[in-house]
């Protein structure tokens, strides 16, 4: 099979899966579309250093990430991310990793089958709402399916932060889903003792 | 004879929903979860959560058309610029 074929074959089947991330990372249509033109550019030119076999998927999703990090390096001034990381950072460490549950679903809705009412759209919305790197933990492995060492390589982070984040960003995810929940009044929370 | 102990079952509950764990450790969460009635609601719990957020990622925005074939083209460019 010829270079072109070999990447059509391998590469661009994953072309809806590199679009979706792009638009998450940069939250508009029209970025999402010149950064996935600009990944799958790159990623042609650089096919020689593919390893048939591998996931292509995240070998894409690495090259389209890196592609956005360098532009917005260039774009937005360093103050405004180094505060923003602080702020994540000071929220993550306020949570307990003892288990996954949270105290007022494990009384209300132990079992969640409030997670089964919950529109797509609010669930989506929720993901949107986390901190980046949450986010981005939680998109891959949960919407993108890819494996623990494989969103190590496309974040550049070990395969524990990449757990611990997993971790933390689905215990976020799942307090805002139940807060949706009884708002909608799908789960009726139990009055407070007292 | 089970040996896991319920905190080794919840610390390691997202690994074995995420298929991260060698088949033998695998089978011995999936034991715990089996005859333990405290920590089997955990498992139902995020195992419910992940199948929304699974049924929510079907609901994703597919590449536009227009994306699909501009690549299209800007790959048969590079390709006659590589083959030259």
């Amino acid at each position: 099979m010829d270079r072109k074929s070999s990447f059509e074959a391998e590469a661009l089947p994953h072309l809806d899966a590199v679009y979706r991330f792009a638009l998450r990372l940069s939250g508009s249509p029209a970025d999402a579309e010149d950064l996935v033109q600009e990944t799958f550019l790159r990623a042609f030119r650089a096919w020689e250093q593919y390893t048939p076999g591998t996931r292509a998927k995240s070998w894409l999703f690495t090259i389209c990430r890196n592609i956005f990090l360098r532009q917005r390096e260039r774009s937005v001034r360093h103050d405004e991310i180094v505060l923003k990381a602080a702020g994540s950072a000071r929220k993550a460490g306020t949570e307990s990793t003892e288990d996954p549950l949270f105290a007022s679903a494990s009384v209300d809705d132990p079992e969640g089958n409030f997670f089964r009412e919950l529109v797509d759209d609010s669930i989506l919305a929720a993901i949107d709402e986390l901190p980046d790197e949450f986010r981005d933990a939680v998109l891959l492995s949960d919407l993108e399916g890819l494996s623990y060492a494989e969103i190590a390589q496309v974040l550049d982070i070990p395969v524990g932060t990449v757990k611990s984040r997993l971790f933390r960003g689905r215990r976020q995810l799942q307090e805002k889903l139940y807060a949706y929940a009884v708002d909608y009044g799908y789960i009726k929370p139990r009055a407070k003792h007292g | 004879m089970d040996r896991t102990t319920c905190r080794e079952a919840v610390a390691r509950l997202y690994e074995y929903l995420d298929g991260e764990l060698s088949p033998e450790a695998a089978e011995a969460v999936r034991r715990h979860f089996e005859i333990c009635k405290q920590c089997y609601p955990q498992l139902c719990f995020c195992q419910a959560f992940q199948e929304a957020l699974r049924r929510a990622a079907r609901g994703l925005p597919c590449a536009p058309e227009h994306l699909r074939a501009r690549l299209a083209a800007l790959l048969r460019d590079e390709a006659a610029r590589h083959d030259a």
